[in-house]
């Protein structure tokens, strides 16, 4: 269980947004494996059959709970700002930032991109599965998994362009 | 010649385009200042997300589920448990080192209770059995090892795993009686 808490509840919180419902579901998690740990199927790696409950868990809450995340697309509030609330913005502006700070700032932006490739974008560099791993979580093809990252890195890349944040 | 796409630099600098096109992009960077601006730009996102920045789980959460999977683990079952495997450790342990098996003293208690009766005599007898059962373990365990390994292992070593083997019973045992008791009272 501490071997994938970290990574899970890092999933989960950047999925949902929201900590006291990440913490929730992350604890769902956990003893929905418990309870259908005899349905393992030993054709997958168990690390693959773990993310794939998970997947789905956090999935059908947001479609449950009809979670309004707002995303880049229609949000005002840029991620410099939130980086501003943060105070981690540095004397001589945005530009050339540490690279810790750089990093908060980029992760900070992920939690803000649509859905559909935030989640594939967390399940390639939090749970640093293979795409073909997260074709087999989420079912969709590998060229439709590639063509979300690609496009997740592009809206990453132009909003940190137009943050100046290079 | 044109500019690539964001996606062929992209491909390209992750190492999933084909050889072919991975060294016409490469030439392609070489002499065009604005493909490989953006080949920088993506090298430098990758860099940070190979990197995740990690939120700390909160404690409560692995608390929480052994709480809900196992609700009365483990302060009763536990501690019944390490209280009787440490009684046969020390036991052990005592009639081991000090090869009671061969004592006279414990030899002349064991002859005393066969002549007479009583709570005490039937305690010594209880003890010796016990004493004598343990040290009949510990000798089968010795020699098993002795045989498969080819080795020649060291008291505590044994010990150690009788001790561990004995938490392991008691705990069982203790969860099968708590078990049992909560079946009553249901």
């Amino acid at each position: 269980m501490r071997k994938y808490n970290r990574k899970i509840f890092n999933y989960v919180i950047r999925m949902v947004r929201h900590e006291e419902t990440a913490i929730e579901l992350t604890q769902e998690f956990f003893i929905k494996i418990f309870v259908v740990l005899d349905k393992y199927n030993f054709e997958y790696k168990f690390s693959t059959w773990a993310y794939r409950i998970c997947y789905n868990l956090v999935i059908d809450h947001i479609r449950k709970n009809q979670v309004q995340l707002a995303s880049l697309s229609d949000d005002a509030v840029s991620a410099r700002t939130m980086l501003e609330s943060d105070n981690v913005v540095r004397d001589d502006g945005f530009r050339n930032l540490a690279n810790e700070e750089t990093k908060a700032y980029v992760w900070k932006l992920i939690e803000r991109i649509p859905l559909k490739y935030r989640e594939l974008i967390l399940l390639k560099y939090i749970q640093d599965l293979k795409y073909e791993e997260i074709a087999d979580i989420t079912d969709l093809p590998v060229g439709t998994i590639k063509n979300r990252i690609f496009k997740a890195k592009e809206i990453l890349k132009k909003e940190i362009d137009k943050d100046g944040m290079h | 010649m044109e500019c690539i796409s964001d996606q062929k630099i992209l491909e390209s600098i992750e190492g999933q385009a084909s050889k072919l096109e991975m060294s016409v992009y490469r030439d392609h960077l070489l002499v065009c200042p604005h493909c490989r601006q953006v080949a920088d730009r993506y090298l430098a996102l990758n860099r940070q997300l190979v990197k995740p920045v990690l939120y700390e789980p909160p404690l409560t959460i692995v608390r929480k589920v052994m709480a809900t999977l196992y609700p009365d683990f483990p302060v009763y079952s536990s501690l019944l448990a390490l209280i009787a495997s440490s009684f046969v450790f020390l036991v052990t342990w005592i009639y081991i080192y000090f090869d009671f098996a061969h004592n006279s003293l414990v030899k002349a208690l064991q002859l005393t209770s066969d002549s007479a009766s009583g709570w005490l005599t039937q305690a010594i007898k209880f003890i010796s059995t016990v004493f004598s059962l343990v040290y009949a373990s510990f000798k089968a365990i010795h020699a098993f090892i002795a045989i498969v390994f080819k080795t020649d292992v060291s008291v505590e070593a044994i010990t150690a795993f009788m001790l561990t083997m004995s938490l392991l019973f008691f705990f069982i045992l203790s969860r099968f009686f708590a078990r049992r008791l909560k079946g009553n009272r249901k």
